[in-house]
């Protein structure tokens, strides 16, 4: 009985993808149902979107940015959790939901004078400005997730250090840092994936050809091919296939991570 | 982590930011389009100190295969000047809004496309060009859309728009249909088609899910409703005094196209290149859209029979007009850093070949004089209506900016029966006043 | 461990001298500094640009000249009167609470489904969350080629079972509930994987003790499952609200807000008020009202789970 939801469960999960196969190995004369798989063998799309878009490039743009973010973020966000998570003083709370807060800001709001910023600062196209903004953005998410993890490993650990004589910094960097590796691979996957479809700060900052990132290249696909959806399939095809492999790499991490941190009581 | 991989983390982070910031983003991917190699070695230059390299930026709205040719004329542009380098992009639907994101930031591109909008909205960005050789050249029918009183020129337009709904030549001659040339003709046209096509075959197709269609639509009547016919409102929209009261008729006309019948029936889902597919394969008869939606279904289906006809007449008595504007240009920003350079490139795509080659690619006349185009298969049309005139799109010259966004939203209302053609009116004079207080 | 035991021996004596540096550094206080990095950014890239954009929601800025005017309230008074601004909110709730729901109850119960011993659950797991990796303009294509009036999947269907075909998009009401269901699907993957991990954290004795004592599954699940599942749940289901009460991508790619204004969210109505209808300051205005509904809806329910959370 399970095993027959299971089934089900997978067949109209897989309906979506399964449309988009068919559309992308398609020509574009063929307007015959979405449903019906083509009785000819097509393969050139795959091909033809390959040469003819800047996807390859695209891809190493959005590694690039995607690593450097997410090595940045995790960086500060880990450092800006633990005071929160361990010293809840009422400055700390108000810096706390603060940055939730930012959470919830549409990206609308904050674009035509954070654009303008870029601007002054030269950072338009530039790989360091993406990173830091998208940095900025994706800290929210960061802290909330550490600080939560945070709080479950006991004080005691810190009381003892301190006893030994450490620091706090030493406490930190020495004792907690190396126990949050499980959680750590949780927000990797969070981030990364967040990162590697940001659309709507790409559009902006990445302005040159030489520099743009995997969405904008697919967006350019559905504008400039409009007419030719199959090559628009092929290309979103090939554009999934790095972080589908990233996430089954390390997918076996990120349950784990999250059920040892994050969600524990 | 230990210290040892999280040092090692931080340290390869350091190395990759600065290996970015360092990396020079300037030179682009290989493109597909090959670009034609020029002929000769471009000359030596003087013995002088090496030029230094400029680069200018240029963006187009333009996507396709007009982008694709535009890049390639682009491409011989950099080959022929060796210390000017081309940024050349073409962002595609997202266009205007990453215009206008920069033009608040004051950050044009030093080369633009203005579709339409060169006095209007792109105005106070662009560098007058009165002064550049084919100034003196532009065609008369376009002029008055990119020059102002004070003689400015604000772009080159290299071609311009004569437009007018599309059809399929062969659905008409099916059902024995004569191109309709006023309002009550293509009513009945239409009737003709839904009876005898057994309501098979869409007499208008509408992709009103991309919005721009539903504008398409009034633009083109709002010009046969208020400027083309003898008395007109020009003087009273100019001045804005127009009596918003006579508009209904464009929204209850648009209605009445959706009740009865003549509508294709997922005119609020369907988007553009569905429109394209339905006259391609004859499941449409008319298309509110012009001469570019042709390539488009030929892509789709290359015998597809493509036609223009002017936009019918409204008021009884007048006669059947095409609309016009600018398509694909180029304006130089005001505040350009190597305002030379761009100034170049414009004066470039001016040639004459170049022009030539762009206004083909659109079928559609050119927009300096004296140019032939060879409109291959739309030729037999132009010639056919040759004496009719060809009035700028309407909301270019007599609406404030930001209205075309009201056309489309309200006529999608009123199709989707969620307002009156009446309240649609209130509201169109509504916007109408706040924008052009804005202004 | 030398290099400890040196630290330890600096420590010790900068200790005994005394001075400021040391103390601070002992102290909890000095430890504020590592959230420096943060508060930084934060500053620079969003507090700034927001104070910025408050202000224009008092002007009649059109988005991109140069010029513009102060106009006090008139933007928010705009927005309080016109009956878009109500439809809007009641979509947004809509999308927010509607996907919330779904995706929570969904998210669980293929969580307890796919928590069990079965095989391939791992490939059935990650086809559940497939969508969440996939660029949300690819899905958003994918969903409009499956309710396309001509030539969609649904469409077809319809067709082969001999029935009318139907406009789906094409109506306001239905449309904004066929995004709420897309948007459950496509981010379901997300609610199962937080639950998934919520039901590993459940110390097994706790079921085992329960089932010894003669309870039934249905018992064990409301005593003992759900309050364990507290923390799980508050992330669930604060993380989906406030992402369902954005919701922009989908909307966009399905339907645009249309037809008309019948489908917009809070989110989508202020892109298109800012780039369509160059309405810069009424679309400011709504950003503040829709950060203020957020704050309201996220924020409550936050607090609301955290309290019923169980200590271990």
């Amino acid at each position: 009985m399970s095993y027959l939801t299971m089934f089900i469960i997978s067949i109209i999960h897989l309906i979506p993808f399964y449309i988009l196969i068919n559309l992308a190995l398609k020509t574009r004369q063929d307007t015959g149902s979405k449903w019906m798989p083509p009785d000819y063998l097509y393969l050139k799309n795959f091909a033809d979107v390959w040469t003819q878009s800047h996807l390859a490039s695209a891809l190493l743009n959005d590694l690039i940015i995607t690593v450097c973010t997410v090595a940045l973020v995790v960086f500060v966000g880990v450092l800006a959790a633990y005071p929160l998570a361990r010293y809840p003083t009422r400055w700390n709370n108000a810096i706390y939901t603060l940055s939730i807060s930012t959470l919830i800001v549409p990206a609308l709001t904050v674009l035509v004078p954070l654009y303008k910023l870029v601007v002054d600062i030269h950072g338009v196209s530039t790989y360091w400005a993406m990173v830091l903004v998208l940095t900025t953005f994706f800290l929210p998410t960061v802290i909330f997730l550490y600080t939560g993890f945070i709080g479950t490993i006991p004080r005691e650990l810190d009381e003892a250090a301190l006893i030994d004589g450490c620091n706090r910094y030493e406490i930190f960097f020495r004792i907690i840092f190396p126990l949050l590796k499980p959680v750590t691979a949780s927000v990797i996957i969070i981030i990364m994936l967040g990162v590697w479809n940001d659309y709507r700060f790409s559009l902006f900052l990445l302005q040159k050809r030489s520099v743009q990132t995997v969405p904008l290249v697919l967006s350019q696909f559905f504008s400039q091919f409009q007419n030719n959806l199959p090559l628009a399939a092929a290309g979103s095809l090939l554009s999934m296939i790095p972080m589908a492999l990233i996430y089954l790499f390390l997918q076996k991490y990120f349950v784990s991570g999250l059920a040892e941190g994050a969600v524990k009581g | 982590m230990n210290t040892t991989k999280r040092i090692t983390a931080l340290l390869s982070l350091v190395i990759i930011l600065s290996l970015a910031a360092c990396a020079s983003p300037a030179t682009p991917p290989p493109e597909a389009a090959a670009p034609t190699q020029p002929e000769t070695q471009p000359e030596a230059t003087e013995a002088s100190a090496p030029a230094e390299v400029v680069t200018i930026s240029v963006m187009t709205n333009r996507v396709g295969t007009q982008a694709e040719l535009l890049e390639q004329i682009a491409r011989k542009y950099e080959a022929e000047n060796p210390d000017i380098k081309v940024d050349f992009s073409a962002p595609g639907a997202d266009y205007e809004k990453l215009m206008k994101i920069k033009m608040a930031a004051n950050d044009m591109p030093d080369v633009f496309s203005t579709h339409g909008w060169a006095k209007i909205r792109y105005g106070e960005f662009l560098l007058d060009l009165k002064d550049q050789p084919w100034a003196a050249q532009l065609d008369s029918a376009i002029k008055p859309a990119v020059t102002d009183d004070t003689g400015k020129v604000y772009v080159l337009p290299m071609d311009q728009e004569k437009t007018g709904p599309a059809f399929n030549a062969d659905v008409l001659k099916e059902y024995g249909v004569e191109v309709p040339l006023t309002w009550t003709d293509f009513m009945a046209g239409c009737e003709t088609i839904k009876t005898k096509s057994d309501g098979k075959v869409a007499c208008v197709h509408m992709g009103g899910a991309d919005s721009w269609p539903v504008g398409q639509y009034y633009d083109f009547f709002s010009t046969a409703l208020a400027i083309s016919p003898t008395p007109n409102d020009e003087k009273a929209l100019l001045e804005g005094t127009y009596d918003w009261t006579k508009y209904t008729v464009l929204s209850q006309n648009l209605l009445d196209l959706k009740t009865k019948g003549y509508l294709n029936a997922d005119a609020l889902t369907a988007k553009y290149t569905d429109s394209a597919v339905a006259l391609a394969e004859g499941k449409a008869a008319f298309g509110f859209y012009g001469p570019f939606i042709c390539e488009e279904a030929l892509k789709t289906n290359p015998n597809f029979n493509c036609g223009v006809m002017p936009i019918p007449s409204l008021v009884e008595g007048d006669k059947p007009t095409f609309a016009g504007g600018e398509l694909t240009t180029w304006g130089v920003w005001k505040d350009s850093k190597h305002t030379d350079a761009a100034i170049k490139f414009v004066n470039y795509f001016a040639q004459s070949e170049n022009v030539k080659a762009v206004a083909e690619s659109n079928k559609v006349p050119a927009g300096l004089a004296e140019i032939e185009v060879d409109a291959g298969y739309l030729t037999q049309y132009y010639t056919q209506y040759a004496d009719l005139r060809t009035f700028t799109y309407f909301d270019r010259i007599y609406l404030p900016n930001g209205m075309w966004d009201v056309l489309c939203k309200n006529g999608q209302d009123v199709l989707a029966g969620g307002i009156t053609p009446e309240q649609a009116t209130d509201n169109i004079a509504k916007e109408y006043a706040r924008l052009l207080a804005s202004q | 461990m030398d290099i400890v035991q040196s630290a330890k021996r600096n420590i010790d004596e900068m200790r005994k001298t005394g001075g400021r540096w040391r103390r601070f550094f002992d102290s909890p206080a000095s430890l504020n500094l590592m959230y420096a990095p943060a508060l930084l950014l934060f500053t620079v890239f969003i507090y700034y640009p927001i104070a910025q954009g408050i202000k224009i929601s008092f002007t009649n800025w059109n988005g991109y000249s140069a010029h513009y005017s102060f106009v006090g309230l008139e933007k928010y008074r705009y927005m309080f009167t016109d009956m878009r601004t109500y439809k809007v909110i009641i979509n947004t709730l809509i999308y927010g609470l509607g996907s919330t729901l779904f995706q929570n109850i969904l998210g669980l119960a293929y969580a307890m489904l796919l928590n069990t011993k079965l095989r391939g659950r791992g490939i059935v797991r990650t086809i559940v969350y497939f969508p969440v990796i996939v660029a949300p303009i690819i899905m958003g294509y994918v969903w409009y080629f499956i309710f396309q009036y001509d030539g969609g999947a649904l469409n077809d269907i319809m067709l082969a079972l001999g029935k009318e075909p139907i406009d789906w998009l094409g109506n306001g009401p239905r449309a904004v509930w066929l995004i709420t269901l897309v948007n459950t699907f496509q981010y379901m993957g997300v609610a199962m994987v937080v639950y998934l991990a919520g039901l590993q954290a459940i110390p097994k004795e706790y079921l085992e003790a329960a089932e010894v004592d003669g309870a039934s599954g249905f018992y064990k699940f409301i005593h003992i499952t759900l309050p364990l599942l507290m923390p799980a749940i508050t992330v669930s289901v604060v993380l989906n609200i406030i992402e369902g009460l954005k919701l922009f991508d989908v909307i966009v790619s399905m339907t645009n807000g249309g037809p008309g204004y019948a489908s917009h969210s809070l989110s989508t109505m202020m892109s298109d008020l800012f780039f369509a209808g160059q309405d810069a300051g009424f679309a400011a205005a709504l950003g503040n009202l829709m950060f203020v509904i957020i704050s309201l809806f996220g924020i409550s329910s936050l607090k609301f789970l955290r309290r019923k959370e169980v200590d271990l």
